[in-house]
């Protein structure tokens, strides 16, 4: 109980400041607004805990006007902030807690005290726990889970009522920690991999029958793999019919997809394309438009660009069907285009012609790639070098007929377009222009190109003679899209996405440098705002607990050694081991633990996308659970060393803690102060606005 | 729980393996066992010798067989098949135009660069000395072999490695213990396993590393032999310890791909040598014996094999002592020591008003480049690069420093002629650079000078970032470099021995360039820039304490100044050092191997991906395939490689149900079987995972041919399930089996026979050979 008061005390404090957005309070708050008007988005995060948020801000009483378009905007009155950040806060406490009853389950009251508290005052924690952010409610779910799982392993009695409660409940906090982000999914592999061990050893149990072992199979199964399956669906669904508008998302996702969504418009749009028809062209990989805009490239020909833009209803995206000739009236008379069409592509809005020149393009500067750009203007007259093959490759899955592999037919047919001038097909792929190309992707003209990066279809359809006739025409047709067909392509975007998150950040780092905190994010600073008169200088930075992290580095690698001596000690087939019971508990707690940080930490090593200090969380949970069983252990064995240690620590930890109160919650410091506290010549803390 | 090591419940009772051996069949054992113990000898002698006899005269006639007469039959098949038509192409076929190459370059001695270690292409270079072949014909691809050029020798000389693995595959086969009828399934698959089958054909390394992985396994094989009668440290184990480390010392010397195997061997070494520990700490084996153990495995499986490698590379470096098209990536010392190299020809001190190249001494030993195209990020200035090839872009001028430059002192005359002032071109070209002198680089062919930016460079970010910049006339603190001498190498000839220790020669002098504002060192930094910098080496500024950071030291190569007496006598350059050009170029081989990256946006129909090989989606066309051309298809024998991939999957579920057993305790794994399982099962799966995984996570561009050794592995495997199999089913039902898999083995080829043997008409006609469609032939 005073556990938790202290912790409420500290991750609750002052947790309204300060009143103004903060670093990605900018994506969730704005995400929260997208649920609050039901417009689709796109994120790599699965749902739940977005609409978490966004369920607290409606019963709070939000009315979904606040825009979080920058850090250090200043929240309005309507805005329940304050509740929303509640749920990161009590999500914080609860973890506090939870990490008291896991190490209380083999360790010492002391020392679960002592290890709780170091989880409740870490700095970064503490930090993220004040925000509208999605990490502390995730590591809530995995502290439940590990708590309740060690629990279950610990209960003596198969399929009692408590075995199976425990079991029920890892298996749904498993689920809420994956639909919360999907690194939930590491700790879901670290119960894998402990359950995989507890069926085998259980398998050697010649007291347990056969069929038994099929039912403790088969209700971990049920428990751990079906029941978070479920949760993270249901989440989906909710997700689905809470979004049912176009948004910012719509434009990613196929025309299959976004025919779902109400108001999509292109529905009733002609379904065959005709010379003269006003078209958007997406490319089937990347599902983004091909787009050009009033910017020429810096390199090759120094011509007006051609990229991909993911965002629909601009009109740099459309683009107008015509034939080889000069542009006339008679255009419109010529009827469908078909397999094997020479045509032009026309930009309206700058008035251009799509073109090839044999100039290498801005990225990918192989011989055989051409730049794709747009120039000309509409009295251009016949030349290869703009003129494109239409080659229809196959037709989508929602088509009812071959035609659309005869004639082109909006969001049905899959065409290449094939220059004629240099034989090259035009494409585009993930890699994406520097910042005088806003970051769009790149659109190239490859000789002998690997075929699904080639590959466009047309979206929306309009020509004004069918405006002129009315609804006598063909109009484009879908099938319904089930649910598992949404949630297939969904995860297909977020990784999509999650790969592409390659821009640099000024606060991304590398995963290598996290156990050592050699520099922290800088989460807001009001310096550069508009002052009012009486605010002071406050800075937010995310700061790692040094006394901490640096403990719980130093206890991982001594576990980490002591085990494999253990292990490789234990392994011998040639004597029977015979060891003592703490041994044997805290060799095991130090092998549950070990294994959850490493399978937390280092599939980071192999992410591609950029990467910032709080995705170590996870895996300094379990750090922190080792400091623990090491002291409790050592108390054991030495009992004045092992008190000794645990205050070392704990004095370690509340230094660093107090000393960095005033960057976790944006309180007054003094410049000088602030200087001092750069331990670190990497720590990047902006002490001017204490000025 | 406490077992979860399989080995283990055996080991831990001596006497179990004892009991055990007496109970197997008399035929099989050894006799050494059974002299222990008296009594028993003398029981089995009563009571059974007849019996004996009979299987005795019975193991002489089948031991006469086991031992000449099926492996003369396999390999004679094996011959045939592969030797048959080999003359057919006269034409240089797929990377024939490489390793031939590479052969005529070690007959011309000429030095040459390439990914791979020698050894496989000094035996090519062998095989052209065989043919009594001059080296003059230089293998463009497509092109005909010349009338006296005797190509098929060299091309049997190739196909022997691929033949020799027949016999090898079957007597590894009989050393596993498997019974006739699976060592035949087994040989008959490795004989036409169509990949080594076509790719034997031709002068290619591929057979040559099949040869030496083959071999590398039956050694292997051997040791495990021996040990389980725990024989290592006899004369025999240490024998074929000492095969097994040359093996593994030649198949890595061949293709850095015989790591793969090395790392089979070693894992075998590593629990061997871990189950001896316990044994030792158990006090079943003295120390004394176990520290032997360890010495006779460093002795023969390291110490063995990395000599092989250095010897490959010493007989690379003496065959190789003449210039040639790889020596502009080589350190200039090498340069130097080879016949015909032109960079010893130049003044033998550097004045102000030289034109010089620098070569970098750090592990990517290229030249100082500019070109003019500017970095997209920073500054956008003129790139600064490192370029593996000698060209214009490479010379840099030695400029007097900014003062010398405002009061009027230019070296470079050319410069007056724009602004009229012809006063100021004071030349004093004859003024020798001293260590510790301010100089200015200019890059002569775009006319700007290198300096150092404080901002973060390209690739490393850590560092700062070097560009050209400005005009002849600019004058930039920025520009300037001091020069800071390192160290000076000695010409072992007495002419050249005074040369003054503070002057900068070519060739010989080591020296710094450490930039006078910023304070850090011009440096490389082993990256390659991305294609704007045309996967050029990176070049930066960079603090470094410690002066003997290779990679900020650079020499002299080429130095012109028609100012300067040139030397009387030729320079007699100092002598390259081994150990440091040994380990210079496996790093040069280790970045132009990553650099073998394929671009995922252009189609390459040559190249094929990890997962399409077990699946055998794609072949590859190995020649033109014009309707008059002999021509090539590469492809696995479909059902050797099919029913492979399945057996690697049924392995799993075998050793699953196995560890069920195990674990419920229904079955009881002895020494005996436990061991089996190891050698015949788990031992070829690992083989195949470590030759196939590593492709799976590499970046660069994969070929079917990569499947090759791993191929081996699975073909062993599905021996292993194939046996297991044919043991629980009647005897008679697999006869039959084994029959049906021969003639399915033997009929996948006999039906795509043409694709390996050459097919002479339009490819048209043989499009019934599409098994798949992705096939293209």
């Amino acid at each position: 109980m005073s556990l938790i008061t202290l912790a409420i005390v500290i991750r609750l404090y002052k947790i309204y400041l300060p009143p103004r957005v903060v670093f990605d309070e900018v994506h969730f708050g704005t995400f929260a607004r997208d649920y609050y008007r039901g417009e689709f988005f796109m994120d790599v995060h699965p749902p739940l805990g977005k609409l978490t948020y966004y369920w607290v801000s409606v019963l709070f009483g939000w009315n979904g006007e606040f825009t979080f378009e920058e850090i250090g905007k200043q929240f309005d009155d309507n805005v329940p902030y304050v509740a929303m950040r509640m749920v990161s806060g009590v999500a914080g406490v609860l973890t506090v807690l939870f990490t008291y009853l896991t190490v209380r389950l083999n360790c010492r009251s002391s020392v679960a005290w002592f290890t709780a508290v170091l989880l409740m005052i870490e700095n970064s924690q503490v930090t993220q726990s004040r925000l509208i952010l999605l990490d502390t409610p995730l590591i809530c779910a995995q502290s439940l889970a590990i708590y309740q799982f060690k629990k279950f392993s610990q209960t003596p009695v198969a399929f009692s009522g408590t075995w199976f409660r425990s079991l029920l409940i890892t298996g749904i906090s498993l689920g809420i920690a994956m639909s919360i982000k999907l690194t939930g999914l590491y700790t879901m592999g670290w119960v894998g991999i402990l359950t995989i061990f507890q069926l085998w050893t259980i398998l050697g149990d010649l007291n347990v029958s056969t069929r038994q072992w099929i039912m403790h199979f088969f209700s971990r199964v049920v428990c751990l793999i079906i029941v978070p399956t479920t949760i993270y669906l249901a989440a989906f669904y909710i997700h689905f019919v809470a979004l049912p508008f176009n948004g910012s998302g719509s434009g990613s996702v196929s025309s299959h997809f976004r025919s779902t969504l109400n108001d999509t418009d292109f529905t009733d749009m002609p379904v065959e394309v005709h010379y003269g028809s006003t078209v958007t062209i997406k490319h089937l990989n990347v599902e983004r438009y091909l787009h050009s805009h009033d910017h020429n490239y810096p390199t090759g020909s120094n011509e007006q660009q051609v990229t991909l833009y993911g965002y629909d209803y601009d009109d740099n995206n459309d683009w107008m069907i015509e034939s080889q000739n000069k542009f006339n009236e008679r255009l419109f008379q010529k009827g469908p285009v078909k397999d094997g069409d020479t045509i032009r592509l026309y930009h309206r809005s700058t008035g251009k012609y799509l073109h090839v020149n044999d100039v290498r393009p801005p990225l990918s500067e192989h011989e055989y790639a051409n730049e794709v750009s747009c120039d000309g203007d509409r009295n251009l007259l016949g030349d290869i070098n703009y003129e494109f093959t239409v080659r229809i490759v196959s037709k989508k899955p929602h088509s009812k007929n071959d035609l659309p592999l005869i004639k082109l037919r909006a969001t049905e047919s899959i065409f290449q377009l094939i220059h004629r001038g240099t034989k090259c097909v035009v494409m585009s792929h993930e890699a994406k222009l520097p910042k005088w190309g806003m970051g769009y992707n790149e659109v190239l003209c490859v000789d002998q190109p690997t075929i699904p990066n080639t590959l466009w279809y047309i979206e929306s359809n309009s020509n004004p003679k069918f405006n002129e006739t009315e609804n006598d025409f063909a109009k484009i047709e879908f099938t319904p899209f089930t649910f598992w067909n949404k949630v297939w392509e969904y995860h297909k975007i977020m990784f999509k996405l999650n790969k592409s998150m390659t821009d640099d950040h000024v606060y991304a780092s590398e995963p290598s440098t996290w156990p050592f905190v050699l520099r922290g994010v800088a989460y807001y600073g009001n310096e550069s705002l508009e002052h009012l008169t009486d605010e002071n200088g406050s800075v937010i930075y995310m700061l790692g607990n040094v006394a901490i992290y640096y403990a719980g580095s130093i206890f991982i690698l001594i576990s980490i050694i002591r085990y494999v001596f253990y292990l490789f000690w234990y392994l011998n087939p040639f004597i029977i081991p015979k060891e003592s019971k703490e041994h044997s508990i805290f060799y095991t707690n130090i092998r549950d633990s070990i294994l959850g940080w490493i399978l937390n930490y280092f599939p980071a090593f192999a992410m591609s996308r950029k990467l910032f200090l709080h995705h170590y969380f996870p895996a300094l949970y379990f750090a922190i659970l080792i400091i623990g069983q090491y002291v409790d252990y050592q108390i054991t064995r030495r009992k004045y060393f092992g008190f000794a240690l645990l205050l070392a620590v704990l004095a370690g930890g509340l230094y660093c803690y107090v000393h960095f109160v005033p960057i976790i919650y944006g309180l007054e410091w003094t410049l000088q102060e602030c200087n001092h506290s750069k331990w670190l010549p990497t720590w990047d803390i902006n002490c001017m606005t204490f000025s | 729980m406490s077992d979860s090591f399989s080995s283990g419940a055996s080991y831990k009772t001596g006497e179990s393996q004892l009991t055990r051996r007496y109970q197997t069949d008399s035929s099989k054992d050894d006799t050494q066992v059974i002299a222990k113990d008296g009594d028993l000898e003398e029981i089995i002698a009563r009571t059974s010798n007849l019996n004996i006899n009979k299987t005795h005269h019975k193991k002489s006639v089948s031991t006469l067989f086991t031992k000449l007469i099926n492996p003369f039959i396999l390999t004679a098949l094996s011959a045939f098949v592969r030797l048959y038509r080999i003359e057919v192409a006269n034409k240089v076929v797929w990377d024939e135009a490489h390793f031939g190459k590479f052969g005529s370059h070690y007959l011309k001695h000429e030095f040459y660069f390439d990914v791979h270690p020698p050894l496989g292409k000094l035996l090519v270079g062998l095989s052209g000395y065989l043919a009594g072949y001059d080296g003059s014909f230089d293998f463009e691809s497509s092109v005909d072999y010349p009338e006296d050029m005797n190509y098929v020798l060299m091309r049997i000389f190739n196909c022997v490695f691929g033949i020799v693995c027949t016999p090898l595959a079957y007597k590894t086969a009989v050393l596993l213990g498997y019974n006739q009828l699976t060592c035949w399934f087994i040989s008959l698959s490795v004989i036409f396993e169509m990949l080594s089958l076509t790719l034997s054909k031709f002068i290619l390394l591929d057979s040559i590393l099949l040869f030496f992985t083959v071999f590398a396994y039956f050694a292997l094989i051997h040791v495990h032999n021996l040990r389980t009668s725990d024989q290592l440290l006899t004369f025999q184990g240490i024998k074929w310890l000492s095969i097994t480390g040359f093996a593994i010392g030649c198949v890595c010397s061949t293709k850095w791909v015989g790591l793969f195997m090395t790392a089979l061997v070693g894992l075998y070494t590593i629990l061997d040598l871990i189950i001896k520990f316990y044994q030792t700490i158990s006090k079943q084996l003295p120390w004394k014996r176990y520290l032997l153990h360890w010495i006779t495995r460093i002795f023969t499986l390291i110490v063995l094999p990395v000599t092989i490698y250095l010897a490959a590379f010493k007989v690379h470096f003496l065959v190789l002592s003449h210039a040639g098209e790889g020596d502009s990536a080589v350190s200039t010392l090498l340069q130097a020591s080879h016949e015909g190299s032109d960079i010893k020809s130049g003044p033998r001190s550097v004045a102000y008003g030289s034109f010089v190249t620098l070569r970098s001494q750090g592990l990517s030993q290229n030249l100082l480049h500019s070109h003019p195209h500017n970095y997209p990020e920073g500054l956008q200035e003129q790139q600064v690069t490192t370029y593996a090839y000698k060209d214009e872009n490479n010379v840099f001028l030695i400029e007097f420093d900014i003062n010398a430059a405002i009061s009027g002192k230019r070296a470079l005359p050319e410069t007056s002629g724009n602004n009229g002032t012809e006063t100021e071109t004071t030349i004093e070209s004859q003024q020798l650079l001293q260590n510790g002198d301010a100089i200015r680089l200019f890059h002569n062919s775009t006319g700007r000078y290198m300096h150092a930016n404080a901002i973060p460079a390209a690739v490393a970010k850590t560092h700062f970032e070097v560009s050209c910049f400005g005009t002849i006339d600019t004058t930039e603190i920025k520009d300037e470099w001091i020069l800071e001498i390192q160290t000076q190498e000695e010409s072992p000839s007495q002419f050249f021995a005074n040369e003054s220790g503070h002057e900068l020669h070519p060739i010989s002098t080591n020296f710094r360039l450490r930039n006078k504002e910023l304070g850090c060192y011009l440096a490389t930094t082993g990256y390659a820039y991305p294609s704007w910098g045309f996967s050029q080496g990176e070049v930066v500024c960079k603090y470094s304490y410690f002066n003997r950071d290779k990679s900020t030291w650079w020499n002299v190569e080429e130095h012109v100044n028609d100012k300067l007496p040139l030397p009387s006598e030729t320079y007699v350059p100092p002598k390259p050092k081994f150990w440091r050009e040994f380990v210079l170029l496996n790093f040069a081989m280790m970045t132009s191997n990553n650099a073998l990256i394929p671009d995922p946006d252009r189609f390459d129909k040559l190249s094929s991906e990890w997962w399409e090989w077990p699946i055998l989606k794609t072949g590859l066309r190995m020649c033109s395939w014009g309707a008059d051309d002999i021509k090539f298809f590469l492809i696995g024998n479909p059902f050797v490689t099919w029913f492979s991939s399945l057996s690697l999957i049924l392995f799993l579920f075998y050793l699953l149900s196995v560890g069920f057993k195990y674990q419920r305790q229904t079955v009881r794994y002895e020494v005996d079987s436990w061991e089996s399982l190891l050698s015949q099962g788990i031992l070829p799966f690992i083989g195949w995972f470590l030759h196939y995984f590593p492709f799976i996570i590499m970046g660069r561009v994969t070929y079917l041919h990569h499947y090759v050794p791993a191929l081996y592995f699975a073909i062993f495997t599905m021996g292993f399930v194939v046996d297991r199999f044919a043991t629980v089913v009647p005897k008679k039902i697999s006869y039959v089996i084994y029959g049906l898999l021969y003639i399915a083995v033997i009929g996948s080829f006999w039906y795509l026979r043409v694709l390996a043997f050459g097919m002479e008409q339009s490819s048209k006609q043989y499009k019934h050979l599409k098994i798949l469609d992705s096939w293209m032939i």
